[in-house]
């Protein structure tokens, strides 16, 4: 199990809020509100994978980046190796979460991360083998098949 | 060799600054004359300063640096609207490049805004959010240690500024925060900062407690919950619990 089952709970409300909400402009708005929020959850999936797939303890996301880009996929199974790949992606638009400036526009970049690769990442585990089972994975599952 | 002395041997660093709203501040313990060895240079790059530039003058003192830029346009914003960052820029900054009369000229019109109860309620929120999902971490806490401090400590400072008090060293200001409401763990409090120097600064340091402990873990994101949640009360009611 890459990450603890309750880490989707505080996905499935983040990705619920961004559904809720009507425009580009208050999705934006909404995303650099909560941007500590998200930052915790994406370096909290990469202190369990990295934990659980390299055997490593990372300190920050470029650490966690260069574990994951020397780890062996092909000694994973397909579902981790899918997790890995997709925390690699994440991980590579991390700028916005790691900037202290926080007078920076974060905006942009915020949403590609989000609704992109943490979208991604977020669908490959709720569906891993060993979450599928329980009820967080699939609320968040749920959640996810309705964006577009 | 200081930067200071470095500063006032030579102000002048070949920086291309053509137009008056141009500047390159040097900000945080540096600029205060408190720095260590674990300190960063922090520099303000206002205006169409190349942000390269600045970072080689940084680099000749060895800390690791960060550079703010605020585009003219950006700076001017937050001026208007009595940025704290600007204040801290302004009473505690030490211009390195640009010109000094228009910047004293800056300094002498800037008004701080006086009620961080919005940044305040803010921190609170997201130390909640830390505190009450502890399930998802899986049994590894340095991600919201670190969040955790740097809400706590955005929160001390913010808190003061809410009482016309203006402490931008990270350690003072979480301990006067602490002191002020009157809480017993503000030394507690502020070592979390190890875990923020450790993951952020990726600085060897003995941390306060293993990542692995989970009670321990629990109590500090409980502590930043609490205070940060005191802090959010003190900013509403615009009260000092202890100081009148």
């Amino acid at each position: 199990m890459p990450v603890a089952k309750a880490i989707f709970l505080p996905l499935a409300r983040i990705y619920g809020d961004l559904l809720a909400k009507k425009t580009d402009s208050a999705r934006a708005r909404y995303l650099i509100n909560r941007r500590a929020e998200i930052k915790t959850i994406v370096d909290t999936i990469w202190e369990q994978c990295c934990s659980v797939l390299c055997q490593t303890n990372p300190r920050n996301a470029t650490e966690a980046q260069r574990d994951l880009g020397a780890l062996d996929r092909t000694t994973l199974n397909a579902e981790d190796a899918r997790v890995a790949e997709d925390l690699l992606a994440v991980l590579e638009s991390y700028d916005p979460l790691s900037s202290s400036d926080p007078y920076i526009d974060h905006g942009q970049p915020m949403a590609n991360l989000v609704n992109k690769h943490l979208r991604k990442l977020a669908a490959t585990l709720a569906a891993h083998p060993s979450q599928v089972a329980h009820s967080e994975a699939a609320a968040l599952g749920r959640v996810l098949a309705l964006f577009p | 060799m200081s930067i200071h002395s470095d500063i006032s041997a030579d102000n002048s660093y070949g920086m291309k600054l053509g137009e008056a709203s141009d500047f390159l501040v040097l900000v945080g313990s540096h600029a205060r004359g408190d720095a260590d060895e674990r300190s960063d240079v922090d520099l303000l790059v206002i205006g169409e300063a190349d942000d390269t530039a600045a970072r080689s003058i940084g680099g000749r003192y060895g800390g690791p640096i960060n550079v703010v830029s605020f585009p003219t346009p950006v700076f001017f914003k937050h001026f208007r609207s009595g940025s704290l960052f600007l204040e801290h820029a302004f009473s505690e900054g030490r211009l390195l490049d640009g010109c000094a009369d228009t910047w004293e000229f800056l300094r002498g019109t800037f008004s701080v805004k006086s009620n961080y109860f919005s940044e305040s309620r803010k921190c609170a929120r997201i130390c909640r959010f830390l505190a009450t999902n502890m399930e998802m971490y899986g049994g590894h806490y340095l991600a919201p240690l670190v969040v955790a401090y740097s809400q706590v400590k955005n929160a001390s400072i913010f808190f003061l500024a809410h009482f016309g008090r203006f402490v931008f060293n990270k350690d003072a200001a979480v301990l006067e925060a602490s002191r002020l409401l009157a809480r017993d763990d503000g030394e507690f409090l502020g070592n979390l900062r190890h875990f923020y120097d450790f993951s952020v600064r990726c600085q060897d340091l003995k941390l306060p407690f293993s990542l692995e402990r989970r009670d321990l873990s629990m109590r500090a994101l409980e502590a930043a919950m609490s205070f940060t949640e005191e802090i959010r009360h003190a900013c509403r009611k615009s009260h000092l619990p202890t100081v009148s």
